[in-house]
């Protein structure tokens, strides 16, 4: 159902990379978890909306006012790299 | 250990009041037995004792003054570790935010808080609440206070083991397919997950937003009752949260028998993969309100048997996304790299723990292009069925009953294959698709003495006749005991 | 240059709102500001923060939608957007994908005297990343990045247009046009060069006649209504010799080179990114009742084309100078609420629309600075003018006096008084300042009288040097005329 390389694909795309272990056994597991999904494809679906919110209500809406923003300790006191009042990654190359 | 430690929340408020001890003892005895017990039951994986006392003291204080913020000023509560708290750790368990401090606090902590409660501690839990057994915490795994070689359940196994060892009255934890309700039934306490949008978000570090509900455990059905009237209503900081009608009646209304009351079984969860004992036990308790005067319809829902797998889809999908910032730029484990990509991937891979990562790589691949329509899309569709289907049966029925879990707490390491580990919540995931209040609370005891929980399902925001038949069972049950 | 392509063109823009606090939490949009200053956890992804929506954001894209004569749908949708980035703080875009809140819609310009419509798609709500600053000059060869995020929030409309535009001038034309709707209609700055208004263009070409359209280019990078004509002009030649030497455009990203003047191919992915879209559930789907799409409608302004179509169908002006008083909303509204001043007329439009024009572009070009920083008020012009209508001073006297309206902010009549302006139109006063100059010029005096006409500009001349350019020019002429007549040169 679903291929190793798959699984590498995968987890690239949510930036995470895996060791031959791990591949090989997140493709045994996601293989089994999906073969089991599979029973859901019988269930007739047709003309039926799909539900983000099991409690539906609509609208939710704020004033535009302007509220407390963090001083700058607070926005740094977790920040792996700060300089200059900005984070710091390291270099960006264009994909 | 003292005795007063294994008094309700309800009975230690009136104790408070009536000056027959203060906060600062509380706590300190509170604390004195998490001293003594904690090596062994590893519930907390931070304790915040100075703060504790200090709070103690301003609560004793108050209360010197007559000003009380409410009758539950100076009780002692403990928080699932992915409640964010103002300047104290908030790790999820995980590696990732080990050293992760919020500069904020969720609005349930913000509602405690006003209302006088203490905090001891954040408890142990599954990596980013993912797991039934609190065995993917990063750091340790906490043991089952009725039986330590057992697990506690989870993912909230801190505050359900904490609450079953006498080391606090109540507990936070949070539910998004039986985080509450699981651990409550493996250790013997009562686990209450309220409807969605009852309790507000704001804060609780997210697993699944669409299914996640901050839930309590207490050793009475009053308490989680009270709690429920603490910490429920309207949050303008969630846009998820409802406005709940006036529930002041509540803690009183609880004392109503199941009298006239149409309380459903539902058959598919009772199949093959439930055990024996369990099924006994249930069975039993569900004679005892027919007993009691409640009409008991055996009713079937086809799509429990397709829940866990629609669950999985949807919970998992989200996790992906909600589980995407943890990147190394702005808080959490950073792991150095040359480049950005390498810094998120190595950061991410190393931060994250398997099942984390197992449930990111599902969540991914069911959202990605050319999957979405047929896992996804399919999934959400189930849930409107399903929805559709409860909405029926709740025409028919005022509550419905399930066992909460197939088996009583199993052994460390004895699930090893994740599809095993995700039959525990079985019976729990649909009540979190459909949104609806459900409560788990001990029904009996099997062979080895590990509690069996059963699981009641209510309407949409009609916790008082959940908590109302909750409450009848749980005297029936005490009789039982007494005699 | 005429050729044997047609050239196709679709833009998507994106616009900033005006909304005074962010799109999902509190923190002010302030441009400027210092780094993360406008900050909060909600911005900053911190675990467990959760977004409400601000109801200003939605009013202003039903407002943009209605100006773009757009479809409001009663039913909006938010999705999540994936994708890692370290200027995107929760590792997805809060943005509307199947459900956006604007449907099709239709804008109409002008172009060289003939008007044209491009059909928008959709246009949709989202929000802004923050912003990266590159160690050295650019991205590329910087060591390390800096994110500042007190962008990451903004409200955005992200607009999505048909393909529709027939050439670079079309589409220039046409994001003036749609800029100009937005500014009237007060949602947004659309200032290109601080980013509240970003374009990113969509080219192909085909043989006329032919049905299917062939690959397109899109092309980023564009930081000015400039650099997308011309980089759209340079596109149609590129992707033409390829054509003409019968080869094949590879359907791309393309990056403007502002510099070279040249695009350039981006590296091209191997496979287009992988969004996830799916709903949010964090937040609720959104309901726009009639009723508000109604009082939004209700305050909407007149708009700039019918605004135009209404100037030239009242006070008779060009395509040219309606289109100058239009293309700017403070201009415009200066325009009519001077006329209300001065005078509702064919002749008093075409005055104050010439010193609209004239003068005060002339000064805010020399001062550097907008239409609405200007000092001078609408009345003031508008009693300037009137001042002199009524011959209280003369026309290069009112230019003098408008310069320091310009500059000070000062009544024109203030300044007339202060400065001494009036125009003298006292017979006595100017025939003694007549007087005194024929006798001290006695030479030409004959010189006029033995027939040499052309010397009565230079007594005019020597009145008004006197006078400081403030005497009555018809009286001058008139009493002038008189006294050279007369037979022994007096009066």
């Amino acid at each position: 159902m679903i291929t190793k390389d798959e699984i590498i694909k995968i987890a690239e795309l949510a930036r995470l990379e895996l060791t031959e272990g791990e591949v090989e056994k997140y493709h045994k597991d996601l293989n089994a978890i999906l073969a089991g999904m599979k029973k859901l494809e019988s269930i007739d679906t047709s003309n039926i909306d799909g539900t983000t919110h099991a409690v539906t209500h609509f609208s939710v809406l704020r004033s535009d006012e302007i509220g407390e923003s963090l001083p700058h300790e607070e926005v740094f006191k977790n920040a792996p790299e700060e300089s200059n009042g900005y984070f710091r990654v390291p270099r960006i190359m264009e994909e | 250990m003292d005795k007063i430690l294994t008094n309700t929340a309800t009975e230690l408020s009136k104790k408070l009041e009536s000056g027959e001890i203060t906060s600062v003892q509380l706590v300190a005895k509170y604390l004195e037995h998490i001293e003594e017990i904690e090596p062994t039951i590893k519930a907390f994986i931070t304790i915040t004792k100075e703060q504790a006392l200090r709070d103690a003291q301003a609560s004793d204080q108050r209360r010197k003054e007559g000003k009380p913020l409410s009758k539950w000023d100076g009780i002692p509560i403990a928080l699932k570790d992915n409640l964010s708290t103002k300047g104290v750790k908030t790790t999820c368990g995980s590696l990732m935010l080990e050293n992760y401090i919020p500069p904020y606090d969720a609005t349930v902590v913000e509602r405690l808080k006003n209302n006088g409660l203490i905090i001891l501690g954040k408890t142990n839990m599954d990596e980013f609440a993912m797991g039934s057994s609190t065995e993917s915490s990063a750091f340790y795994p906490t043991r089952n206070p009725k039986n330590i070689s057992k697990v506690p359940g989870g993912s909230s196994g801190g505050s359900a083991a904490c609450v079953a060892a006498y080391e606090v009255p109540w507990a936070l934890g949070t539910d998004t397919g039986g985080s509450v309700r699981g651990p409550a039934s493996f250790c013997g306490v009562i686990g209450l997950k309220p409807t969605y949008g009852s309790v507000s978000r704001y804060g609780v570090v997210s697993y699944a937003s669409s299914l996640d509900q901050v839930g309590w455990f207490t050793r009475s059905v009053g308490d989680a009752a009270a709690l429920f009237q603490l910490i429920s209503g309207y949050d303008p900081k969630d846009s998820t949260s409802v406005k709940v009608e006036d529930i002041s009646s509540l803690e009183s209304s609880v004392t109503g028998g199941v009298e006239g009351l149409t309380i459903g079984v539902i058959k598919e969860c009772f199949g093959e993969e439930l055990n024996p004992q369990v099924c006994r036990s249930v069975r039993a308790s569900v004679e005892k309100l027919k007993e009691a005067g409640a009409n008991i319809v055996e009713i079937s829902l086809p799509f429990a048997d397709i829940a866990i797998e629609t669950y999985y889809i949807i919970s998992t999908a989200e996790a992906s996304s909600n589980l995407a910032r943890f990147d190394g730029v702005r808080y959490g484990l950073r792991v150095p790299a040359e480049d950005v990509v390498s810094m998120f991937t190595k950061t991410r891979s190393q931060g994250f723990g398997e099942e984390v990562k197992r449930r990111i790589i599902l969540g991914t691949h069911v959202l990605s292009a050319g999957n979405y329509d047929k896992y996804y899309r399919k999934a959400q569709k189930i849930r409107t069925a399903m929805k559709k289907e409860f909405t029926k049966v709740f025409e028919q029925v005022d509550l419905l009953i399930t066992p909460t879990t197939p088996t009583t707490a199993f052994g460390f390491g004895e699930k090893q294959d994740p599809l095993h580990m995700y039959i525990t919540d079985i019976y729990t995931v649909i009540v979190n698709l459909i949104g609806a209040p459900a409560i788990s609370l001990p029904c009996g005891l099997d062979k080895e003495s590990m509690p069996i929980g059963l699981q009641i399902i209510g309407k949409h925001f009609d916790e008082k006749t959940l908590l109302q038949a909750a409450h009848t069972l749980e005297n029936l049950l005490d009789q039982e005991v007494e005699m | 240059m005429s050729s044997k392509y047609e050239v196709i063109i679709g833009l998507e823009i994106h616009v900033e709102l005006l909304t005074k606090s962010k799109i999902f939490c509190g923190c002010k949009t302030d441009f400027g500001a210092s780094p993360n200053s406008q900050c909060c956890p909600i911005c900053l992804g911190l675990p467990g923060t959760l977004p409400v929506l601000n109801a200003k954001a939605v009013e202003y894209a039903i407002r943009a939608g209605l100006g773009l004569n757009c479809e409001i749908a009663e039913y909006s949708v938010f999705d999540r957007k994936n994708y890692f980035y370290p200027d995107l703080a929760k590792a997805y875009q809060t943005s509307q994908s199947d459900y956006p809140i604007c449907g099709k819609g239709r804008v109409y310009y002008d172009l060289d005297q003939e008007r044209y419509s491009c059909g928008i798609t959709r246009a949709h709500l989202e929000e802004e990343a923050g912003k990266l600053v590159h160690s050295g000059d650019s991205i590329i060869g910087s060591s390390y990045s800096l994110v500042d995020y007190n962008r990451a929030g903004i409200p955005l409309i992200e607009i999505v247009t048909e393909p529709d535009l027939r050439s670079p001038q079309q589409a220039k034309a046409f994001l003036e046009q749609l800029k100009n709707i937005l500014q009237y209609l007060e949602v947004s700055d659309c200032r290109m060069e601080e980013g509240s208004l970003r374009c990113d263009a969509n080219i192909s070409l085909r043989p006329f006649g032919e049905q299917d359209f062939r690959p397109k280019v899109e092309i980023k990078n564009l930081n000015s209504f400039r650099a997308v004509e011309r980089a759209l002009e340079y596109e149609v030649q590129r992707q033409t010799a390829i054509y003409d030497q019968n080869e094949r455009v590879i359907q791309e990203t393309r990056t403007w080179d502002e510099n070279r003047g040249v695009t350039v191919s981006m590296r091209s992915k191997e496979e287009a990114e992988d969004y996830r879209y799916f709903p949010e559930p964090d937040l609720v789907p959104l309901i726009i009742s009639t009723e508000w799409i109604e009082e939004v409608k209700k305050d909407m302004p007149e708009l700039p084309l019918a605004k135009k179509d209404r100037l030239i169908e009242q006070y008779a002006l060009s395509d040219y100078d309606a289109n100058l008083i239009v293309s700017d909303k403070n201009i415009a509204a200066f325009f009519e609420e001077t006329l209300t001043i001065y005078g509702e007329s064919v002749e008093k439009a075409k005055t104050v629309t010439n010193w609209l024009t004239g003068e005060f572009f002339r000064l805010l070009n020399s001062e550097g600075i907008e239409s609405k920083d200007s000092k001078v008020t609408p009345k003031a012009l508008g009693d300037l003018l009137k001042a002199v209508d009524e011959q209280v001073i003369n026309g290069k006297i009112a230019k003098e006096v408008f310069e320091e309206m310009f500059l000070t902010g000062k009544d024109p009549s203030q300044i007339i008084e202060e400065r001494g302006l009036q125009q003298i139109s006292d017979p006595a006063q100017l025939l003694a300042v007549i007087e005194r100059i024929l006798e001290s010029n006695q030479k030409n005096v004959e010189e006029y009288k033995a027939g040499k006409e052309k010397i009565f500009g230079f007594f005019v001349g020597q009145v008004m040097k006197e006078t400081k350019g403030k005497a009555n020019p018809a009286l001058v002429n008139q009493l002038l005329k008189q006294a050279l007549d007369s037979t022994d040169g007096r009066a």
